[in-house]
């Protein structure tokens, strides 16, 4: 009988996939706080690159939700 | 030798608007023309800087310089992201993530670069809100600790007793810039540049508003 054939990877692999969640869920979190946090600096000083800072911020978040929605989806 | 601060008692400039009369500081009229000014938003030394604001800026203060750590003192997460970027490429010299089925090779790709993507933000945050200005009032420093700390000290001039330039290094001595610190009378005993280009503009600079104020 083979390894692969046994239901103990099925179980590791769902076991990742879990830790995968949970950590890309805690990752998702701090995206948000880098957004939050560009958005409270910019009201603390104001340096004229407003702009750049906040669409760097949401593409960051955007690409932790689209990991995020893999995971759960895909593994 | 070049004009480093341009003292407004030095100068035939007078106060000719409202404003200026209320605050008792003149702008110099050929700003564009000193030594140190500019209008790149990431530049690490900015004299008499345009369209800059913060906080708490009180009616007739101006914003004199801003400046934030030398730009080479980024040269370490610019490093470890660069090696980041390439790292994965390893992988195909050394199969590591093979045991894993191919869709979960997908995901922790992703993620390395994720990471990578985070290192770069919080570097360059760390380094471009990190910042120290000197108005005609008081000087400011915002530290920019990472992305969930940050502290804002502040000092009126006149409360400004000594100001130290501390240069210890040979990258530092290539590139001109040091530490200054500041030791102030009020409740905030110490204020401190960390790294700052031309520390020795910056505290001729002080003590030209010192003399002014005291």
């Amino acid at each position: 009988m083979q390894l692969t054939n046994t239901p103990t990877p099925l179980i590791i692999w769902s076991i990742l996939k879990i830790f995968f969640i949970i950590g890309l869920s805690v990752y998702f979190v701090f995206a948000i706080v880098i957004v939050r946090q560009i958005d409270i600096m910019q009201h603390t000083i104001k340096l004229n690159f407003e702009l750049p800072l906040k669409i760097l911020g949401l593409i960051h978040l955007l690409f932790a939700l689209i990991l995020l929605l893999f995971s759960i989806l895909a593994l | 030798m070049p004009v480093i601060y341009t003292n407004p008692e030095d100068t035939a400039n007078k106060p000719k608007t409202k404003k200026e009369k209320k605050s008792g500081f003149v702008m110099p009229e050929n700003v564009e023309s000193l030594p140190g000014h500019t209008h790149n938003s990431l530049s690490s030394y900015c004299y008499f800087p345009h369209n800059i604001s913060f906080m708490n800026i009180e009616p007739g203060e101006k914003v004199i310089l801003l400046v934030r750590r030398h730009i080479i003192t980024n040269a370490g997460w610019v490093l470890l992201s660069i090696i980041m970027i390439f790292a994965p490429r390893v992988l195909t010299f050394f199969p590591l993530l093979d045991f894993l089925p191919g869709r979960f090779q997908l995901a922790a790709i992703l993620f390395w670069y994720l990471l990578t993507l985070a290192i770069v933000i919080q570097g360059f945050l760390t380094w471009f809100y990190s910042v120290n200005i000197i108005t005609n009032k008081r000087v400011i420093d915002i530290d920019f600790i990472n992305l969930i700390y940050r502290k804002i000290t502040d000092a009126e001039i006149s409360h400004i007793e000594d100001a130290t330039v501390e240069m210890g290094s040979v990258i530092r001595t290539i590139f001109d810039f040091g530490d200054i610190v500041i030791q102030t009378a009020a409740e905030i005993p110490e204020v401190t540049f960390d790294a700052v280009p031309h520390p020795d503009r910056i505290d001729k600079i002080l003590s030209d508003l010192r003399l002014k104020t005291n």
